[in-house]
C-alpha cells in the first residue's frame, strides 16, 4: 500500500482532539435543587459504568472518524504486484494466450473471441515501454515461448492461430510464471486471454499455481482477459462414423451420426458423404440441450479404404469446427476362419455362429468359415488363415504343434477349446506350451453348475457382449471344465467360472506382460485357450449350455475371431491431440510411407521394417483426412488413410464463474476483466494500485451513520413527550 | 408570602362550590335512595324502614325484617355527615420545591386542602388541620363552624416547609393525636431524604407504609394524594448537572440524558409500591405532581369516591 498524498496522512494524529476536549473542556456541571435524588441514587452506579462505557464508544467512534477522514484524503491505495510501480518503469509482461477451438467462436460478423483477444493484447503491448520484456505464451505450446521486445510480440501475436487439442491453460499459466520469476524487471505481469470454458483452466492445480506466484519476488500482478460469450448458440456434431472402424465387405454397415444444439434450438440438414459424393441427407430440428442421434446405412461396399463425413448444413452457430465430423473406414475381406474338429457336427454350432447359412447365400460374409478334420493341420500353410480354431481334439501331435506356431508366427489367431477328448501329456509338450498359455490338467467336475463371469471387461473379446448385456454370461452354465496351470507371466485370465477357474486364457508375449494393453498391436498372433468345449452338446455328456445361448455365443465366439485375426484392433479414427497408432498389413520387407495430411500439410515421411506392423504418428494437429501410402517392393503401393476429429470437450460452451477462476490464483491477487476499458482500468490498479478512497468515503458515511444513531439512542431515548410523566389521572386507585 | 384569600380564587370557590353543590346532591341523593356522601362517617344512626323499590342498594336490604314478614324493606339512615376530617401536611423542606409550575409541592397541597376544608364546612362537618415534618409542627382542632375555613386558611398560609421528614414518626404522633375514627387526607411527595438508611427503595418506604398501617389500624379512613413537582415526574434536564437534595444537601452530579430512563422507571416504582400497599390497606391513593390542575385532579377524585358508595 501507498499513497497519492501521505503529507496528509498526518492528520491522522487530529484524531486526538476529541480526547484533548473531553478531558480537557469538560462541561461545567449546572446546580439544580431536586428532592427526588434518592431516587436517581439507587440505579447510580451501574448506570454510570453503563454511560462511562458510552461515552468510551463515542469517543472512539469520534476519534476514529477523524483519523478516517485524515487518511481518506491522503489516498491510499494498493497494488496487487505488492507495489505500484512507475508506469513509464520496463516491465516484464507474459502474455498467456488460449488458442484452444472454442476461441474461434464468432457469432455473426463480429470477430472471434481470439481476434478479440488479440486486440486487446496489441492495446497493451503499444502502450509498454520498448524496453518492456514480453513473454507470449501460446497454450498449444508454452515451452517454446521467449521474452521478446514488445514490437515482436506484436508479431508474434499476429501469428496466433487456434489448434485442436489444447484444453489446459495451466502449463502454459505455469511456464509465464517460471519464466516470470527468473525475469531480471521487478515490474512483473501476468496477462491470460481465454474464453473461459470448462476444462480450460484445471481448478486441481490451483495449490501448484499458488505455490509459483509465491515464488516470484515482489509479486506479479495477474488480469485474465475474458473474452467468452454469456450468450452462446452452437451447433455440434458430436460424432459421426461407422460402429467399427474396419467392415467386411458387402455387409450392412451404419454411419451413426449424433448431434446437439447449445443454447437455441436450430433446424437444418445433415448430410453424409463418402469419398467425396453425397450417400445420404436428413432434415433434422434441433431442441436446445438435447442431443438427438440419425443413424445411416451403406450397403454393400466393395473391399477397400473408404474416407466419409458427417455435416451439419445451416446456421451451425458461433463455433464451425464442430459443424463437422471426418471418418474413414476400411472394407476388408471376411477373415478367412479353419475350424478344425474330430466330428462335422461338434464344429456346427461355431460354424453356424461364425457364417450363418442365410448371410453365405446372400454373399455378406463377415468370416468365411472352412470346417476341416484334425489331419488337416499337416497340410495347413503359414498366412492361409487368419483364425484357427480346435474344437475338442485329444491333442495335437508335434508335426501339428510346430506348423500352428508358424501360423501364429505369421500373424495368424489361434483358439483352442479342450473337452472330452483331451489328454493332458499331449499338451504338455514343449512345443505346446511353446504356444499355449496354460496347460489342462484335470478334469473338473463341480457338484454345482457354475457361470462364467468377464475377468477383464474391456478385452476386445468380451468388451462388445459385456457392453450389450453384463449379464449375459452369468447366464452362461457350464457343467463341466478343465483345471489347467498357467503359465507364469504369460497368460491373461479373460473369462472365470464364478468358482473362480480360468475360462478363457490368452497368452502373453514378454513385452504384453509387462504392459498389458489389449488394444496395442502384436508382434505376433494371439492364442487363445478356453477350458470348455463349444462342440454341440452330447445329451449325455453334458460340458455347458454356451452354443444354446444363441446371442451369447454368436457375439462371443464374432469378438474372439476379430481378436485373433487382428481386426479389431485396427483402428482409423482418432482424436486431435492424441499420438496416432495405426495396425497395417505386416511386411515382409522395409518399405517406405508416406503420410498426406489434409489441406495440403508438410507431408511426413518414414520406413517401416520388415516384420513391423505398428507404425506412430505423434499427435497430428490438423483435422481432416489423412491418408498414408506404403511402397513395398518392386513399387507396389497400398494406401491406408485415417481421420482426426477435434474433441467435442472442445464445443462444450459451459464456462467457469468467476470465484473458479480467482480460486486458482492467491486471494485478491487477480481480476478478471470483459473488455478493453475494464482492462485498462485493471492494468491502472495493477500498475498505479488500486485507489481506496471510495471505499473509505462510503465506511466514513457508514461509520458518522452509526455514531449519530448511537448518539441519538445514548442520549436521545427517555425525553419526556408532552405531558408525559403525569399520573393517568387523578382517579384513587384504592379498592372500590 | 400568599395571602389566605389567594387559595380560594374566585374561579376555585366556583369550582369548590360546584363541588359542594354536587357533595350537597349526592347527600340528599343518598336519602332519596341514589348516593351517598363520599365523606360518609362511622357513627351512622338507623333511622326507619321503607318498602324496597327497584334501583335501591341490596346492601340496604334488612333480612331479618324480610324473614318476619316476607317483605322487602331496606333500612334508612339519618344524615351521614358527622364525619371528623384532618387535613395532615407534609411541611419538611423537600416540599418546598418548585420547578416547571408556579406553585410549590406545598402550595398545590394547600390548593387541595383548602377546596376539601371548604367542602367538608359546607357540609358541616367539623375539620382540622395538621402539619409534620420530623414530627409534627402544628394543628388546628376540628370545627364545624364556618368560620373554621378561615382559620384552617390562615394556619396554612403561615406556614412554610422546613427541616427533615421523619414519615414514621410524623405519622405514628398523628395517630396518637387522632383518637376518633376519622377521616385522615395525607398530602405529602414521600420522598426519603438523599442519605436515609434504607439500601433499596423498598426499604427506604418501608417506614412510610410502617405509618400508614398505623393509621388504618386505628381505624380511620385515610386518603393519600401523593404530590411531586412536575419536574420530578418528568426530568426533564438536559446538560450534565450537579443535583443537590434540600433536606440533606446531598449533592449528584449526572448526566440526566443518560439516566432518564432509569429514574423514570425507578420513579414509576417508587409510585407503585406506595400505590400497591393503599390498595391493600383500603387506602385512597391519589397520585398528583405541580402540572395537573388540581381543580380537575380533585372533582375527578371526589366523583370517584362518591360513586363507590
Amino acid at each position: 500500500m501507498d499513497w497519492i498524498n501521505p503529507a496528509l496522512a498526518a492528520g491522522a494524529l487530529l484524531g486526538v482532539l476529541p480526547i484533548i476536549i473531553h478531558l480537557v473542556l469538560r462541561e461545567k456541571p449546572r446546580h439544580e435543587p431536586f428532592p427526588a435524588l434518592r431516587l436517581l441514587r439507587y440505579r447510580y452506579q451501574r448506570i454510570t459504568r453503563r454511560l462511562r462505557l458510552r461515552h468510551l464508544l463515542l469517543l472512539a467512534l469520534r476519534v476514529l472518524l477523524i483519523v478516517l477522514v485524515a487518511l481518506a484524503l491522503a489516498r491510499p491505495r494498493i497494488s496487487r504486484s505488492g507495489g505500484a510501480f512507475d508506469e513509464r518503469a520496463p516491465a516484464a509482461v507474459a502474455m498467456v494466450f488460449d488458442t484452444s477451438l472454442s476461441m474461434e467462436y464468432a457469432d455473426g460478423q463480429e470477430q472471434s473471441a481470439l481476434e478479440h483477444a488479440k486486440e486487446a493484447a496489441r492495446g497493451l503491448l503499444e502502450e509498454l515501454p520498448e524496453d518492456s520484456e514480453v513473454l507470449v505464451v501460446d497454450a498449444a505450446a508454452p515451452e517454446v515461448a521467449v521474452f521478446m521486445r514488445p514490437s515482436e510480440a506484436l508479431r508474434r501475436v499476429a501469428g496466433l492461430r487456434v489448434q485442436p487439442g489444447v484444453h489446459d491453460l495451466t502449463p502454459a499459466l505455469l511456464e509465464a510464471l517460471r519464466q516470470l520469476r527468473e525475469a531480471s524487471i521487478e515490474r512483473k505481469e501476468l496477462y491470460v486471454f481465454t474464453d473461459l470454458m470448462q476444462g480450460s483452466l484445471d481448478l486441481r492445480a490451483a495449490d501448484t499455481v499458488q505455490q509459483a506466484m509465491g515464488q516470484i519476488a515482489g509479486g506479479v500482478g495477474v488480469c485474465v482477459f475474458d473474452v467468452g460469450r454469456e450468450q452462446v448458440r452452437n451447433v455440434v456434431v458430436l460424432s459421426g462414423g461407422p460402429t467399427s472402424d474396419s467392415v467386411p465387405a458387402h455387409s450392412s454397415v451404419t454411419i451413426r451420426a449424433e448431434l446437439e444444439a447449445i443454447g437455441v434450438d436450430a433446424s437444418g440438414r445433415l448430410e453424409l458423404t463418402l469419398d467425396g459424393q453425397l450417400r445420404g441427407q436428413q432434415a433434422v430440428d434441433l431442441r436446445a440441450g438435447t442431443p438427438i442421434r440419425h443413424d445411416f446405412v451403406l450397403r454393400a461396399l466393395e473391399p477397400g479404404f473408404r474416407q466419409g463425413m458427417i455435416r451439419f448444413r445451416g446456421d451451425g452457430g458461433g463455433l464451425r469446427f464442430d459443424d463437422q465430423w471426418f471418418f474413414s473406414l476400411e472394407v476388408r475381406q471376411p477373415t478367412r476362419v479353419l475350424v478344425v474338429s474330430p466330428r462335422e457336427l461338434e464344429a456346427e454350432p461355431l460354424v453356424q455362429a461364425l457364417a450363418p447359412r442365410e448371410l453365405v447365400r446372400l454373399g455378406r460374409l463377415r468370416h468365411r468359415v472352412e470346417r476341416a478334420d484334425p489331419d488337416v493341420l499337416r497340410r495347413v500353410q503359414p498366412g492361409e488363415y487368419d483364425v484357427i480354431f480346435l474344437l475338442d481334439l485329444s491333442g495335437p501331435g508335434r508335426d501339428d504343434w510346430r506348423m500352428l506356431a508358424e501360423h501364429v508366427r505369421a500373424g495368424g489367431g489361434l483358439a483352442l477349446f479342450v473337452g472330452k477328448r483331451c489328454q493332458p501329456e499331449l499338451y504338455a509338450t514343449v512345443e505346446a506350451q511353446s504356444l499355449l498359455p496354460a496347460q489342462p490338467d484335470a478334469l473338473a467336475d463341480p457338484d454345482e453348475p457354475v457361470h462364467l463371469e468377464a475377468a477383464v471387461p474391456g478385452h476386445p473379446a468380451v468388451r462388445l457382449l459385456h457392453e450389450w448385456n453384463e449379464t449375459a454370461l452369468g447366464q452362461v452354465v457350464v457343467y463341466r471344465y478343465w483345471k489347467v496351470t498357467k503359465q507364469q507371466d504369460r497368460a491373461r485370465v479373460v473369462l472365470r467360472y464364478t468358482d473362480g477357474q480360468p475360462a478363457l486364457m490368452e497368452r502373453l508375449e514378454p513385452e504384453e506382460a509387462a504392459a498389458p494393453d489389449p488394444t496395442s498391436a502384436p508382434r505376433r498372433g494371439r492364442v487363445m485357450l478356453m477350458t470348455t468345449p463349444v462342440s454341440a452338446a452330447p445329451v449325455l455328456e453334458r460340458w455347458n449350455d454356451l452354443p444354446q445361448s444363441p446371442t451369447t455365443f454368436v457375439i462371443l465366439m464374432d469378438s474372439m475371431t476379430l481378436h485373433l485375426a487382428g481386426v479389431a484392433h485396427r483402428r482409423w479414427n482418432w482424436i486431435a491431440g492424441q499420438d496416432v497408432v495405426l495396425t497395417v498389413d505386416r511386411t515382409s520387407a522395409r518399405a517406405s510411407y508416406t503420410v498426406v495430411p489434409p489441406k495440403g500439410g508438410a507431408r511426413l515421411e518414414g520406413v517401416l521394417e520388415a516384420g513391423q506392423s505398428k507404425l506412430l504418428i505423434a499427435a497430428p494437429a490438423t483435422v481432416g483426412h489423412y491418408r498414408l501410402v506404403l511402397a513395398g517392393q518392386g513399387g507396389v503401393q497400398k494406401t491406408w488413410g485415417f481421420s482426426v476429429n477435434a474433441s467435442r470437450i472442445e464445443s462444450r460452451l459451459e464456462r467457469l464463474s468467476k470465484g473458479q477462476v480467482q480460486a486458482l490464483f492467491p486471494e485478491d491477487s487477480a481480476v478478471i476483466v470483459r473488455t478493453v476499458d475494464e482492462l485498462r482500468n485493471a492494468l491502472a490498479n495493477v500498475r498505479r494500485g488500486r485507489e481506496l478512497f471510495p471505499y473509505l468515503a462510503l465506511f466514513l458515511a457508514s461509520l458518522f451513520v452509526v455514531e449519530h444513531y448511537l448518539a441519538n439512542r445514548f442520549y436521545g431515548g427517555g425525553r419526556p413527550q408532552a405531558g408525559g410523566g403525569a399520573p393517568d389521572s387523578a382517579r384513587p386507585s384504592a379498592a372500590a | 408570602m400568599r395571602k389566605a384569600t389567594d387559595y380560594l380564587s374566585p374561579a376555585l370557590i366556583r369550582q369548590v362550590a360546584r363541588l359542594d353543590l354536587r357533595a350537597r346532591f349526592i347527600v340528599e341523593g343518598f336519602l332519596a335512595g341514589l348516593h351517598r356522601s363520599p365523606f360518609h362517617g362511622f357513627s351512622v344512626e338507623f333511622s326507619e324502614h321503607r318498602r324496597y323499590v327497584p334501583g335501591d342498594d341490596l346492601k340496604t336490604i334488612d333480612w331479618n325484617l324480610y324473614a318476619r314478614t316476607d317483605r322487602f324493606y331496606v333500612k334508612q339512615y339519618q344524615a351521614e355527615t358527622n364525619v371528623t376530617g384532618f387535613l395532615c401536611m407534609d411541611l419538611s423542606e423537600s416540599m418546598g420545591y418548585q420547578r416547571l409550575q408556579e406553585l410549590t409541592k406545598f402550595e398545590y397541597c394547600i390548593c387541595l386542602a383548602a377546596a376539601l376544608a371548604y367542602l367538608m364546612v359546607r357540609q358541616q362537618d367539623p375539620v382540622g388541620v395538621i402539619a409534620f415534618a420530623d414530627r409534627v409542627r402544628t394543628s388546628l382542632e376540628p370545627r364545624a363552624q364556618r368560620k373554621q375555613l378561615g382559620n384552617v386558611l390562615a394556619l396554612l398560609s403561615r406556614l412554610k416547609p422546613s427541616g427533615r421528614t421523619d414519615m414514621e414518626a410524623s405519622l405514628t404522633q398523628l395517630a396518637r393525636m387522632i383518637r376518633h375514627r376519622s377521616l385522615v387526607v395525607l398530602l405529602s411527595d414521600f420522598l426519603p431524604p438523599a442519605d436515609a438508611p434504607g439500601a433499596s427503595l423498598e426499604e427506604d418506604l418501608e417506614p412510610v407504609l410502617r405509618g400508614l398501617r398505623h393509621l388504618r389500624h386505628q381505624g380511620h379512613d385515610v386518603i393519600v394524594f401523593h404530590v411531586l413537582e412536575q419536574a420530578e415526574a418528568e426530568f426533564p434536564f438536559e446538560d450534565l448537572t450537579e443535583f443537590e437534595e434540600p433536606e440533606s444537601h446531598e449533592k449528584l452530579t449526572v448526566d440526566p440524558r443518560g439516566v432518564r430512563t432509569s429514574y423514570l422507571e425507578t420513579l414509576a416504582q417508587f409510585r407503585e409500591t406506595i400505590k400497591q400497599e393503599c390498595y391493600r390497606l383500603r387506602i385512597d391513593y391519589v397520585p398528583l405532581h405541580t402540572g395537573v390542575p388540581f381543580d380537575r385532579a380533585l372533582t375527578s377524585y371526589l366523583v370517584a369516591r362518591s360513586q363507590r358508595f
